[in-house]
């Protein structure tokens, strides 16, 4: 077990390492300048732009650039181009908005989407399959600006209700528990759209799977011996066909930067998505750097994870 | 476990048999999935034949009416017309081509490499095996926007550089699959004679083993068609898209956002053509599996 | 497996409950109601220290939180802020061969003084050594140079300005103290004055009739320096501003404002660790003097009008910053700005939105609104939906809306000509442009009120060269071209492009034909685009399309790498063009990026540059717009209106002025119908005066 650990771990700094340098020299040949001001601002002379460039290594050749931006990355001084900011400091003021956004987000795929899995799957064949089959599909082709505008829309022009930000504005709140709970709603519906996608996605995964694990031999012996059948189900099959869900956690942690920019940005939700794609649009390659480095830490950490809950959950799985 | 391998390999020795389809025509979600498919696909063939001999039905899609701009649906203009007076559901008829274009290129992109590596993986095993797969894991773990918006950037945002980028970016799905496939298939009796029998290993993989797992792979092109749809959507909606005055359904979207609270239906009738299409694809590819299994 | 069944139930059925409740609670909450004004922003400040900063949304917000020493009124005239009164004069300063030289000329100009009262000589002359310094009532070369005349030619030293440039790779940075330790000349080294611009650049000003670029020539394997700028007077002439700042100003934490903070602010621009892009607006200033707390002197160290605008910028505070590194500004003052101004800052909640509450102490009275919340709302939808639910107070009206709006009965429309106008570039040094016909038929070409109707909605005018209606150098008597096909064809025809039979004109083999650029970062730009292909068709015409992202698209500009471009510009308040005309200013990076050249242009250029009086400013600037727009280096398209819609009756304007406080519905003026939002005030709230 420890040697598989520290033999992970390894080959996690090396990834790390590696998916790091090749997106920094992917975003630095990709043409486009850094500078903060209006490009076409006709006050700023050469000389302004030359001390920027100084000041941000942009005058040293790209490894050397690399190596200084990770340097600063380790010791906590990288600053953004964008405003001299610490680059972490920014990252971790959105991290909290991020994480609930997500995290409500994954609680409610996972959980709807084993329900719809295990109804589809107990009913495969009859019309409650191909219901929820259909539903899942719908959810999976939604395209999620177009349900966004939609709902915003709706929700405020014709019914009135605030929805945009994460807190409503300019109210007079009774308590505090008032306050969270207006925290919340702002919070519950960019995630519910946010899920469908995943949700539906974990239903058909699920399906399929449990499906699978009922052909197997050990579940018609349970029969015999006269387990009911939601016994045999609860007990035995789901057990042995989560899977799926445990790749799905895995996956989950990126998508807090990636996937998530169009509906922060229709419902003004400050999280890191947006933060990730001002910085791509504007060349702040040391927030880019920084960025890159947590996915990539992110995704491999999950990969890891749902590497031991498989273990767990399957003690057929060796790890090697 | 003998027993397994053996029923495993009864499938796969398997041709669909007669059963299989009528089983699929039983199906009515499966029956209109594939008229519609068929019917978009009709649509885009027409499209494309009429405007190769220059004859636009029902209106020229890139032309301008400035003094007939963001008109509501209406007998003449049966979806309106946009922020240039220019008739929406032309338009659309176009941007049907190209969501078919795209959908069916990126595709075959994303499969094409998605395949060689995965039946690579999948057929030696071991090293190269994980070698492969690590670096997908690697690949997985870029922010595809990035590699978007330096692709569109350096290459320029044509039809085709999108194609290629969404195709680069996909095909690791199919890789896992393919690859979990010719594991499977690497165990079967037949290709262990074929290997004592002396067969390449590029004639095996080839002639041998890609029919076997072709199933798996058609229904993950099917399934993979309108991920690329709504892909093109979405990066027509960021302003990565075609150029103008190619019309496709993102592109509408895209150039109507900004009018939607004076004129909903630039964004609510694409949408809604991509829903419907993406969720034709899927339904087909889903009954397709049911087929296969 | 109870448990397993209850938690995967429970969790959505939690989740469901949360949501309603949630929803509920919402939309039972009664909104505050606040004596608040909201405006809704599109991007987040970068920074509220007025001196780093360049983004609309800052500059919005430090707007209400500090104070010029000037600032700009209704009509857009100076008057002062922190500043009660302000003065300009003069010190020019004529070197002479030998101290007898000097003395022949005092006397003489003794005796002119009187002859020639408008030459406005001021104090009487003093005369240092070789030096004879003269002080003058108005800044120029003008009367400058009218005195020299008067001067025996002989003894006086003609005054040379030259900008060395180094080669980085060849030389080191010493090479400029080595060749002052070289060269002996007396009166060189005398009346030197460097200023270092760069690592790689100095300027040197220095009297003497010696010529330096002969030196440089035959010494040029020892010091390797070019010449890139050269001027000679026969005089130094300094131009001095003289403040007397206002005694009752306080800083938000309640210490005095004095001209020490006025002196930091400027020492702080030109310090290269602050890296402000108000910088090019100081680098002119020689010398700073603070003879006490309420009086500021400030000597340039030549004439340069645009100067004095640059007074309006907004001083900081030195108590606060001047012992920190501005490496530290960053994350403490930057987010917490202490300024002079109405308002005082409260709160910045990163990407929600930044509060200030009134200043009571403020000079001017404390304001009738209790705070000001600025809204951080990026995206146009989320913006408008804002406003029409009361959450944002303003909306800036996008074109095709504004229809809409005026015919809402519960909305109040501004629309006033704005600062930028938008053109077509032509790339001057492809061969297509060359031809002035070719311009002017592309002119004629194309229907702009057409363009303003469908594109702007009818909000816009045409625009007829550099400058924009608004601005109080505009030469309104510039008719624009008018929509002519024929002339376009004609003019084309003379130039030797015939149609061709694939209806597209060539000329000795050569198809008219090039592409414009546009970005994806403009709504309008491939609007126009496409419009402009139409029209450009018809008259045979090939115009092709490309559109890159806003980065790219600046790269190329950058580069001289495109055809045509659609791009717009946004002035500032004054007539300074130079660097947008002036044929040296065609480098990578420089912003003639078209590469007009125009010598009698050039000349004009610099003459509004040394122009002080505002008449004679009007004249040259209305010639320099009219020979521009003649010239056509830019398809002038045209000047969007700047359009705000408001709920009706909802703010009204009480200010003061000299004669007490004036209460008003709020109106346009020439300088918006926003000039003094500081003292707007909302119905329920009206002011105590």
């Amino acid at each position: 077990m420890l040697s598989f650990i520290l033999h992970r771990l390894f080959l996690t700094f090396f990834l790390l390492f590696v998916i790091s340098l090749i997106s920094f020299f992917i975003v630095t040949l990709t043409p486009g300048s850094p500078y903060p001001w209006g490009e076409m601002n006709p006050k700023i002379s050469p000389e302004l732009k030359e001390a920027f460039r100084k000041k941000f290594h942009l005058d040293r050749p790209l490894p050397v650039q690399y190596y200084l931006m990770l340097h600063d990355l380790f010791t906590g001084k990288l600053r953004s181009m964008k405003d001299e900011l610490p680059v972490l400091r920014k990252i971790l003021d959105r991290l909290p908005a991020s994480l609930r956004l997500n995290i409500t987000a994954m609680l409610f795929s996972l959980s709807c989407g084993t329900l719809l899995g295990i109804y589809g799957a107990r009913h495969a064949g009859h019309w409650h399959d191909l219901l929820s089959s259909f539903l899942a599909f719908l959810l999976i082709a939604l395209p999620g600006f177009w349900i966004s505008y939609l709902v915003v829309i709706g929700l405020v022009k014709h019914v009135g209700i605030p929805i945009l930000g994460t807190q409503s504005y300019g109210i007079d709140f009774p308590n505090e528990f008032s306050r969270w709970l207006d925290q919340t709603w702002h919070l519950i519906l960019p995630a519910l759209i946010l899920s469908l996608g995943a949700l539906a996605i974990q239903s058909r995964y699920l399906r399929a799977s449990i499906i699978e694990t009922l052909r197997e031999h050990y579940i018609l012996t349970a029969h015999a011996k006269g387990l009911s059948s939601s016994a045999i189900f609860y007990k035995h099959a789901l057990r042995n066909s989560l899977r799926p869900l445990i790749t799905g956690i895995g996956m989950l942690l990126p998508s807090l930067i990636s996937g998530t920019v169009i509906i922060e940005s229709i419902f003004a939700y400050p999280g890191m998505g947006q933060l990730g794609y001002q910085a791509v649009l504007e060349r702040d390659y040391p927030m880019l750097v920084a960025l890159n480095f947590i996915v990539a830490a992110l995704v491999l950490i999950g990969n890891f994870i749902s590497d031991l809950l498989y273990a767990v959950v399957d003690p057929r799985v060796r790890l090697e | 476990m003998e027993q397994k391998k053996a029923d495993d390999q009864q499938k796969l020795l398997q041709n669909n048999s007669k059963s299989n389809f009528t089983h699929f025509f039983k199906n009515p979600v499966a029956l209109i999935a594939l008229i519609i498919v068929l019917f978009l696909a009709l649509v885009a063939v027409a499209v494309s034949i009429l405007s190769y001999y220059g004859i636009e039905w029902p209106m020229n899609p890139n032309e301008t009416h400035l003094d007939a701009r963001l008109l509501q649906p209406s007998l003449e203009h049966w979806i309106g017309t946009d922020h240039l007076g220019r008739d929406v559901f032309s338009r659309m008829l176009h941007g049907t081509v190209i969501s078919m274009t795209v959908g069916f290129t990126a595709v075959a992109v994303s499969l094409s490499i998605g395949v060689s590596i995965g039946a690579v993986a999948g057929y030696c095993g071991g090293k190269i095996d994980q070698i492969l797969m690590r670096s997908v894991d690697a690949l997985l773990c870029f922010p595809t926007f990035f590699l978007i918006l330096t692709a569109v950037a350096l290459l320029g945002p044509s039809l085709i550089n999108i194609i290629v980028v969404i195709g680069l970016i996909s095909w690791t799905g199919t890789a896992r699959l393919v690859r979990a496939e010719f594991l499977t298939l690497r165990e079967t009796e037949y290709v262990y004679a074929a290997r004592i029998l002396g067969q390449r290993w590029w004639k095996l993989i080839i002639r041998h083993m890609l029919p076997n797992a072709a199933a798996v792979i058609l229904i993950t092109a099917i399934l993979g068609i309108p991920e690329a749809i709504l892909a093109e959507a979405g990066l027509s909606f960021l302003g990565f898209g075609v150029q103008p005055p190619q019309a496709t359904w993102g592109n509408i979207i895209a150039d109507g956002k900004n009018y939607f609270l004076d004129a909903w239906w630039l964004i609510f009738f694409p949408g809604l053509a991509i829903l419907m299409t993406a969720l034709s694809f899927y339904l087909l590819g889903d009954a397709l599996r049911e087929v296969a299994e | 497996m109870n448990y397993v069944r209850s938690l995967l139930y429970g969790i959505p059925l939690f989740l469901v409950l949360l949501f309603v409740v949630s929803l509920l609670n919402t939309a039972s909450l009664t909104v505050k109601k606040e004596n608040e004004m909201s405006l809704g922003i599109n991007a987040e400040p970068v920074t509220l220290n007025p001196i780093q900063q360049s983004d609309a949304s800052s500059a919005l917000v430090t707007g209400f939180l500090f104070n010029g020493l000037l600032k700009e009124n209704e009509n857009l005239e100076l008057v002062g802020s922190l500043a009660s009164e302000w003065s300009l004069n003069q010190i020019t300063t004529f070197y002479f061969l030998n101290s007898l030289g000097a003395e022949r000329a005092k006397v003489i100009l003794e005796k002119e003084k009187i002859a020639h009262p408008e030459w406005g000589i001021d104090t009487s002359l003093t005369k240092h050594a070789t030096q004879l310094k003269l002080t003058l009532h108005e800044p120029g070369y003008r009367h400058s140079e009218s005195i020299s005349q008067s001067l025996p030619k002989e003894s006086l030293l003609p005054v040379q300005t030259v900008r060395l440039q180094r080669d980085p790779k060849n030389s080191n940075p010493s090479i400029f103290e080595l060749l002052l330790t070289t060269i002996s000349e007396p009166y060189f080294k005398e009346h030197l004055q460097r200023t270092r611009r760069s690592d790689d650049c100095e300027e040197w000003v220095f009297a003497s009739s010696f010529s330096l670029q002969n030196f440089l020539e035959k010494n040029a394997s020892h010091f390797p320096l070019k010449i890139t700028h050269q001027e000679t007077h026969l005089f130094t002439a300094e131009p001095v501003i003289n403040f007397t700042l206002r005694h009752d100003v306080c800083w938000h934490d309640g210490v005095p404002f004095t001209s020490a903070d006025v002196a930091f602010t400027c020492h702080a621009i030109m310090d290269d660790r602050v890296a402000s892009p108000l910088r090019s607006y100081f680098e002119l200033v020689s010398k700073i003097e603070t003879p006490d707390p309420w009086h500021l002197t400030v000597h340039y160290r030549h004439p340069f009008s645009p100067a004095l605008n640059s007074w309006t910028i907004p001083i900081i505070p030195a108590h606060l910053l001047e012992n920190k590194d501005p490496s530290l500004w960053g994350s403490s003052f930057n987010r917490h700005p202490v300024g002079t101004g109405p308002f005082c800052f409260e709160a910045w909640k990163s990407n929600e939105y930044v509060r200030l509450k009134k200043n009571n102490h403020y000079f001017l009275g404390a304001p009738w609104l209790e705070s000001i919340a600025f809204r951080i709302l990026p995206d146009p939808l989320t913006l408008r939906l804002a406003f029409e639910t009361h959450q944002i107070d303003f909306w800036d009206a996008a074109p095709w809306a504004i229809k809409g709006c005026s015919e809402d009965r519960r909305f109040e429309i501004f629309a006033t000509p704005g600062n930028s106008y938008t053109y077509v570039g032509w790339n001057s040094r492809r061969p297509l442009f060359a031809d002035i016909r070719v311009r002017q038929a592309l002119a004629h070409a194309v229907n702009i009120p057409e363009m303003i109707q469908y594109l702007l909605y009818g909000n816009g005018v045409p625009s007829t060269g550099i400058f924009t209606p608004r601005m109080w150098c505009y030469n309104d008597s510039i008719k624009p071209f008018s929509y002519n096909p024929k002339k376009a064809a004609a003019l084309l025809d003379q130039a030797g492009w015939k149609i061709g039979h694939d209806g597209i004109r060539s000329r000795a083999g050569k198809r008219l034909s090039f592409t414009l650029l546009t970005s994806n970062g403009s709504s309008i730009g491939p609007d126009i685009a496409l419009l402009l292909q139409d029209k450009f068709r018809k008259n045979g015409i090939e115009m092709k399309i490309e559109t890159y992202e806003w980065t790219v698209y600046l790269k190329k500009l950058q580069e001289h790498d495109f055809d045509a471009v659609v791009a717009a510009w946004t002035l500032p308040d004054d007539c300074d063009q130079y660097d947008l005309w002036n044929s040296n200013q065609y480098f990578a990076g420089g912003y003639n990026y078209t590469g007009y050249n125009n010598p009698h242009v050039d000349q004009l250029l610099q003459e509004i540059r040394n122009e002080y009086r505002r008449p004679e400013v009007i004249c040259l600037a209305k010639e320099l717009q009219q020979t521009i727009y003649q010239d056509q280096p830019y398809l002038f398209l045209f000047v969007p209106k700047h359009t705000s819609v408001l709920w009706k009756g909802s703010y009204r304007l009480c200010y003061p002025t000299d004669h007490g406080f004036v209460d008003r519905p709020l109106e346009p003026c020439k300088a918006g119908w926003n000039y003094n939002m500081e003292w707007f005030y909302r119905k329920d709230y009206p002011p105590i005066k």
